[in-house]
């Protein structure tokens, strides 16, 4: 019995993927009126076993931002659940249109030769200013 | 008690216009969002050659690396960032490429650069094989080629 065990934890360990990572909606768009919009996103962990993820936010040509915030950026989330992302981009502009990704991985990508993530393209846009 | 035919047959009709009176829809529902899944089932392995100056996942005992997506509602891009290589001093000049093919019909030759990958299906199963030239040899060490393969939309 107990060497059952542990061969069906090794086949479990051996069946567990390397990397992975899932996240939903991958375009997204949104009005505003003030300076900041917010939005949901849905992160989601193919494991079978809880794992850490993160979530962060970069420009088009993945450059880092730092106005957009990403709650939570740090996640550890169960086996095969996801959970919704709340991201708000702030200091927008009257008239503007930001557009931005917020992309999600592995906390701790392990050793090998493709890193897997996955990033929403997400854009505000803030309406313009009416002259009195 | 005895009932005559019609009389049976009336109380059958009864029954079932009793229960179609009484009939309602069961609504299952759900909302399918746009998303993306990328899962590496095998993260890869290099080898050395053995004239000793490549080291690769397709030389004798490497193993290439094995990336399956899944999209659902929209038709995302796999983009595959310019390989980058972490080694010891001595293998800063050495050049790293990645090649990949994939069961939807993606065939990328080797490439130092950037490349990408439009879905045109449901599912796909990506091949990624690395090597790495260094003309003159590989100082002792640990050796990793990685490209960060990304699902978006464009």
């Amino acid at each position: 019995m107990k060497r059952r065990l542990v061969l069906a934890s090794l086949v479990a360990q051996l069946a567990a993927p390397a990397a992975a990572v899932g996240l939903g909606p991958l375009v997204k768009q949104g009005l505003t009126d003030g300076p900041a919009k917010a939005f949901y996103l849905t992160l989601i962990n193919p494991y079978p076993d809880a794992r850490d993820f993160r979530a962060y936010p970069t420009t088009l040509d993945d450059q880092p931002i730092d106005h957009v915030e990403v709650i939570p950026s740090l996640v550890r989330l169960g086996g095969n659940k996801n959970r919704k992302l709340i991201v708000i981009a702030r200091d927008i502009e009257p008239g503007q249109t930001f557009t931005f990704r917020v992309c999600a991985e592995l906390q701790h990508q392990p050793e090998g030769t493709v890193h897997a993530r996955v990033c929403s393209k997400l854009s505000a846009r803030r309406i313009a200013a009416v002259a009195q | 008690m005895r009932l005559s035919a019609p009389s049976v047959c009336v109380a059958a009709l009864c029954l079932c216009t009793a229960g179609a009176a009484g009939a309602t829809n069961v609504t299952l529902s759900g909302t399918v969002i746009n998303s993306c899944v990328l899962t590496i089932t095998t993260p890869g392995t290099l080898a050395p050659s053995t004239d000793g100056t490549r080291l690769g996942s397709e030389e004798t005992g490497g193993v290439a690396a094995v990336m399956s997506v899944v999209a659902t509602g929209a038709a995302p891009t796999i983009n595959f960032a310019a390989p980058t290589l972490s080694g010891p001093s001595g293998s800063e000049d050495a050049t790293t490429a990645v090649r990949y093919t994939s069961t939807g019909g993606a065939n990328q030759a080797y490439t130092s650069s950037s490349s990408s990958r439009t879905m045109t299906g449901l599912l796909d199963t990506f091949t990624v094989n690395g090597r790495v030239t260094h003309a003159t040899g590989f100082p002792a060490g640990q050796y990793t080629v990685t490209s960060v393969a990304t699902c978006q939309q464009q």
